[in-house]
């Protein structure tokens, strides 16, 4: 599979656009999966992804063919999500700070689906700082190695579990105080 | 150490804590029913967890690759770096679509064409020296009838039949217009070198024979000749 996919790079970064159309085609699920966890939000997945495979097209011939593509494109979407995150924590803060926090207080659906789940996390994870918010995700949902973590972030493995102690923190709070059922 | 501080070791993953970590965190666990209680509530939140990372099957669009390729077409020529763009086609296309080049490209063309153009007005007026020294020597200017009449005497070769003076510019004609003529002339071509082959034309200014064996070599005219 490794093998399969660094052929189809090596094509790919010769310009051909089938062999990157292969290469989108294997790994758009993921990328927009890891985008949709962290947004919420479909239209702004849609957008992160195709911005990332722009990038990815862009800079393929820097690419290190020792390094591994998926967590090459986890670094692109990250960073894409984040600035979109950083937005959205900033006007999160701005709400909090005129105390209008009323999206806080809307009940919450019984029925269990796609969707709720979706407004949950995103009730519970609305308060985390951006990088806590990332970490949590790509530890606890996509399940990446703390180290895997450090290295798309560019931080430590010491801050990257500062950053999941607080972001579990908060959420285990906030579910408490919604008085969540988890 | 104490409650706090088993309560914060309790929001990591078993494989997140260093080896002895775990062993206190069990010894303690076993110890406090309190802690225990907090476990099992974390156990519970990541349960949760575990169901989205189950049914949250996220599916992006269905025509989510057409889009990105589209977008990489219409915003992603230009590579950041400058080495990356798309196949070699769209590359020519991209090219070309370009207003100055559009510009230089028929400018290109035009003089290509005039150089074309130059050059078919040379042969011509080669062929035309070549007919008048043919007509200035009581050769007819026909050339399929001076072709029957050099295959008539061929025969004849025999060493002091009548010569044919070529000079080094008629030569010049000759080849320039050896792709443009018709096949008699072709034929005329080869009766000259079958003569000059035979030492039965005399070079004006001393054109030897390698130095025109050498000057059709160089025009793709094979040699020897086929009989005619």
């Amino acid at each position: 599979m490794a093998q399969q996919i660094h052929e189809v790079i090596a094509r790919a970064r010769n310009g051909d656009m089938q062999a990157f159309r292969q290469l989108v085609d294997m790994h758009q699920q993921f990328a927009y999966r890891v985008a949709f966890r962290l947004l919420a939000n479909h239209d702004d997945a849609r957008d992160v992804v195709q911005e990332s495979f722009i990038r990815v097209w862009k800079n393929l011939p820097r690419f290190d063919d020792r390094s591994k593509f998926t967590t090459w494109l986890y670094k692109i979407v990250v960073h894409l999500c984040y600035d979109d995150l950083r937005s959205a924590y900033k006007r999160y803060k701005c709400d909090a700070d005129c105390r209008d926090r009323s999206w806080e207080q809307l009940p919450i659906q019984e029925e269990s689906g796609d969707a709720d789940m979706i407004e949950h996390y995103r009730r519970l994870s609305a308060g985390l700082k951006p990088r806590q918010q990332v970490v949590f995700i790509l530890r606890d949902l996509e399940e990446l190695e703390l180290g895997e973590i450090a290295a798309i972030l560019k931080i430590s493995i010491g801050a990257v579990k500062s950053n999941l102690y607080y972001a579990r923190l908060n959420i285990r709070q906030k579910a408490k105080e919604m008085d969540l059922e988890l | 150490m104490n409650c706090r501080h088993y309560r914060k070791l309790l929001l990591f993953k078993a494989e997140e804590l260093t080896a002895r970590e775990r062993t206190l965190l069990q010894r303690h666990l076993a110890a406090c029913s309190r802690c225990r209680e907090q476990y099992r509530e974390l156990d519970l939140h990541q349960q949760w967890l575990d169901k989205i990372k189950r049914e949250q099957v996220v599916h992006p669009p269905d025509n989510l690759t057409d889009e990105i390729i589209r977008s990489i077409r219409r915003n992603g020529r230009q590579s950041i770096n400058g080495k990356h763009s798309l196949v070699i086609t769209d590359r020519i296309f991209e090219f070309f679509a370009r207003g100055s080049v559009r510009l230089a490209f028929a400018a290109v063309v035009f003089v290509l064409a005039a150089l074309f153009a130059a050059q078919e007005w040379i042969v011509l007026q080669r062929i035309q020296h070549l007919e008048k020294s043919l007509q200035a020597q009581n050769i007819s200017p026909s050339w399929s009838a001076l072709v029957e009449q050099r295959v008539e005497s061929m025969s004849a070769f025999a060493g002091d039949q009548q010569q044919i003076v070529i000079d080094r510019e008629m030569l010049q004609s000759l080849l320039a217009a050896h792709d443009k003529l018709q096949m008699e002339n072709k034929l005329l071509l080869e009766i000259i070198v079958k003569q000059a082959e035979k030492a039965h034309i005399q070079w004006e200014d001393g054109l030897t024979e390698g130095e025109l064996k050498k000057l059709l070599t160089d025009k793709n005219v094979q040699l020897p000749l086929t009989e005619l």
